[in-house]
């Protein structure tokens, strides 16, 4: 599945219609929350046609998901997991690679059941019952606290969507205001402009000069032609220093206007901060989900033991649940160290060495080695360059069992490197790009003006302004890319 | 009639974060290059020197980059004051956006300079005896192409572009070298010829993201007699680069790892030091890099200017396997000792291909 078009209306990109072609390219956006929106726009790719958040719909070509849980995976892989770094990232990409290969299957019979899939390991292996009750008395209040999230949320989105609806027309009235004044201010300027001129000439050719409408010779009319000619100049001086007046009044933005634009801004970082918010209710619903399972698995098994003494049995249900979720951590498992072992060597290709390799580590599922021995202390360079290594071994090792995903977007972590990195992690992607038949790579340019020949197409997004309704409107323009060919022959 | 062809000089290429007095060594490097094929072309004496596109890395070049390429062409102007030097630009020296300029402008002022930065032209030189279309990158990139045709007024005929040629293709320019009398080409770092008269210089130097690639590449620029159609290939003395032959050892050895990493390294004719040195792993999984930490490789990385260890796993990289997920779960039901039978109608249902409500699209 690739994307074959962008087109709505966004309140941040403006007006969207975007064709993208096949193979590797760039989309270049100058400013971080246009980046910021395209890859959120991007990153809704597999799970609807309909317009998302951004209101910009997404054509896509090729095979739709088959359920939920495989359109959960393939955006997982496709996009990047949302806000994830380090640990959380690693095993979210290594279940949802497992996911692609056939554990989506498995994720969706538990949905089936009614029993879910949780993050974590929930067979109760290594648990302490203890430890797991009080985390669910610390996390009982987490279901009502993301419900009243939700409902903010929602209220929040709708209010900025209303006000950026208001600014919008706000502005555009703004600007036809502006627009008009500056019209009406030229006219009466040119007018001037020809009545002065007309005006210089009868004073300097005297009574018998000939009448500037009809031709014929002015004398004794001389006088009363001159008085109304300077009557009608004064007249247009006057009303022309109005419209500069008005013109200069809306030189800058209306109260009101800044008013709304102010209130957008504030609606806008509060929807964020919410988001963020709820985002982190769901992450403790979660583990309260996750607790409640290895509980109850703990105390069945338990239970089952002393169910088996007495001669009682677990419900088929209960049976298929375990085996399930036995089956989906053995996958997650395998897909980590397959994951693992792959991010190893292009951590160390895309760093150029200075990260040798990673390894395994209980704790925290793995650290970064270096030439002499652990980085304890990885640098943010270190950071991004490993979260970009997981990103591509997660989808080259997805890709090389399976037709999926057809494509990727990478972005975020790759303005975090530094400069040879990018060059590294664009030659990677070269070498990568036989497998896909899209690599959309969203970035601020920096690493398409040092290796432009690598990307089969750049393409800039501008917002432009569409001079007469005022409204912004992005536009793909096509950029020198690639190396062009020469014809030998006749 | 003797040209000089040089191309792909990518000065302020920068790389390695090693720098020697504040100045990144490899951009040293590559400006050393260029002042060695200066003082090359002075005692060629050519009639013409063509420079075939990525004069510079980047289409905002740093100083350093500025001040070796002005210096040099000072040296050839007061050498060779009757030299012309035709320059164009490649993909690297070419800014984005088409209304942003191309730095080569800058040296269009110089005299005996042309630079063609934007559109091909075809300009004539040692009083139009020789006549040169010079074709840039942007060029080639869309249509309207440029129409190449030689000027039979002229003694010679020549075409300068920085493009992929192609004998099969479809797109781009046209040119017949039975038409002309040398084409010069740029954007391929390895000097080649493409037909007797059509010709890649190459690089100056080995640069880009892999030079190990270019390790047994020579790097240099190309004299053309015009008379003869003769042309030979000039090498320039450049840092070596060095590509080892991919190592094997066993897994879970990490002492015969460094012992034999120790050996290669030690058999490099002349020693690894200052070289650039890249290494392959062969057969070893990508945790088994972890063997090389300490003392060993700190050392070699510090001898020598940059050193790349990469592993290539055994039989390919490891994937993942896609599985008949229900015959799976048959089966792990078998091991726990209870009858997969009684579960078929459930497993049935859990693991049927509904419709598209799944994905919340109306069915």
């Amino acid at each position: 599945m690739r994307v074959l078009r962008l087109e709505g209306d966004s309140p941040i990109l403006g007006r969207v219609d975007i064709s993208v072609p096949a193979g590797l390219v760039a989309l270049v956006v100058q400013d971080g929350r246009g980046r910021r929106a395209l890859t959120r726009l991007l990153r809704q790719v597999p799970l609807t046609h309909v317009p998302g958040e951004e209101g910009v719909s997404v054509v896509l070509e090729g095979e739709r998901p088959r359920s939920r849980e495989e359109a959960e995976a393939l955006c997982t892989l496709w996009a990047g997991p949302d806000r994830l770094e380090g640990e959380e990232m690693f095993r979210v990409l290594a279940a949802a690679a497992a996911g692609l290969v056939g554990g989506w299957r498995v994720d969706r019979a538990l949905a089936r059941l009614g029993r879910g899939r949780p993050t974590r390991d929930v067979t109760g292996r290594g648990a302490d019952p203890a430890e797991l009750r009080a985390r669910i008395r610390r996390l009982e209040d987490a279901p009502e606290t993301l419900r009243r999230l939700e409902r903010e949320t929602r209220e929040l989105r709708g209010d900025h969507a209303e006000v950026a609806g208001d600014l919008e027309a706000a502005t555009m009235t703004w600007l036809r205001e502006r627009q008009a004044a500056e019209t009406h201010l030229q006219a009466y300027r040119d007018r001037a402009r020809e009545l002065k001129a007309r005006l210089h000439h009868l004073e300097s050719s005297g009574h018998d000069v000939a009448c500037p409408t009809c031709g014929r010779v002015l004398g004794d009319q001389y006088d009363e032609v001159v008085e109304e000619l300077r009557e009608e100049w004064e007249s247009v001086v006057q009303d022309g220093s109005w419209w500069k007046r008005r013109r200069e009044q809306l030189e800058l933005k209306p109260d009101a206007l800044q008013e709304i634009e102010g209130r957008a801004v504030r609606l806008q970082a509060a929807t964020e901060s919410c988001a963020e918010r709820l985002e982190r209710a769901r992450s403790q619903v979660a583990e309260l989900e996750d607790a409640r399972l290895r509980l109850g698995h703990l105390e069945r098994r338990g239970g089952a033991s002393g169910a088996d003494q007495a001669g009682v049995r677990a419900s088929p249900d209960d049976e298929l649940q375990r085996v399930l979720l036995e089956l989906r951590e053995d996958l997650t498992r395998e897909a980590e160290e397959g994951l693992l072992e792959r991010a190893s060597r292009y951590v160390c290709r895309l760093s150029g060495g200075r990260i040798l390799g990673l390894s395994a580590a209980t704790d925290r599922g793995f650290a970064l080695e270096g030439v002499s021995g652990r980085l304890r202390l990885p640098a943010e360079e270190d950071r991004a360059v490993t979260e970009v290594s997981l990103r591509l071994a997660a989808l080259s090792l997805v890709r090389s069992a399976s037709d999926e995903p057809e494509s990727m977007v990478l972005a975020g972590p790759l303005e975090r490197l530094e400069q040879e990195a990018g060059l590294r992690t664009v030659e990677l992607l070269q070498a990568l790009s036989p497998r896909f038949e899209q690599i959309l790579l969203v970035t601020r340019g920096d690493v398409v003006d040092l290796y432009p020949e690598a990307f089969d197409h750049v393409f800039e997004l501008r917002p432009l302004l569409d001079g007469e309704a005022g409204s912004r409107v992005s536009a793909l323009r096509a950029l020198p890319a690639g190396t062009g060919e020469i014809r030998i022959g006749h | 009639m003797i040209v000089a062809h040089l191309s792909d000089l990518h000065l302020g290429y920068r790389a390695y974060d090693r720098t020697d007095r504040g100045r990144n060594v490899r951009e040293k490097d590559v400006a050393a290059a260029f002042d060695k094929a200066v003082v090359e072309m002075v005692s060629i004496r050519p009639g013409l020197v063509l420079v075939t596109g990525d004069v510079f890395d980047r289409p905002d070049p740093p100083p350093g980059a500025l001040v070796t390429i002005t210096r040099g062409l000072e040296i050839l102007r007061s050498e060779l004051p009757d030299t012309p030097v035709l320059m164009i630009p490649g993909a690297r020296d070419t800014p984005r956006r088409p209304g942003d300029p191309v730095a080569l402008a800058a040296l269009d002022t110089f005299p005996q300079v042309e630079a063609a930065t934007g559109t091909a032209r075809t300009v004539p030189v040692l009083d139009g005896t020789v006549q040169v279309s010079m074709v840039p990158y942007r060029a080639c990139l869309k249509e309207p192409f440029p129409v190449l045709e030689p000027d039979p007024r002229a003694r010679y005929n020549l075409v300068m572009a920085y493009a992929r040629a192609s004998r099969a293709g479809r797109w781009g320019p046209v040119v017949d070298p039975a038409a002309w009398d040398y084409v010069a080409l740029g954007s391929e770092h390895a000097h080649r010829s493409v037909a007797e008269n059509v010709v890649y210089a190459g690089s100056l130097e080995r640069v880009g993201p892999r030079p190990w690639r270019e390790a047994a590449v020579e790097k240099g620029f190309v004299v053309v007699n015009l008379e003869s159609r003769r042309s030979t290939f000039h090498s320039i003395s450049v840092r070596p680069v060095v590509a080892l032959a991919p190592i094997r050892v066993p897994a879970d050895d990490p002492e015969g790892l460094r012992a034999r990493v120790r050996e290669v390294t030690d058999e490099v004719p002349g020693g690894i030091d200052g070289k650039i040195v890249h290494l392959t792993l062969e057969g070893l999984d990508g945790r088994d890099i972890l063997g090389l930490q300490g003392d060993l490789l700190e050392s070699l990385r510090r001898r020598a200017l940059h050193l790349t260890v990469e592993v290539s796993p055994a039989g390919g990289e490891t994937t993942l396997e896609t599985f008949d997920v229900r015959s799976l779960v048959r089966e792990r039901l078998g091991s726990a000792g209870i009858d997969p039978g009684r579960h078929e109608e459930r497993l049935e249902e859990l693991f049927s291909d509904r419709s598209r409500r799944d994905v919340g699209e109306p069915s």
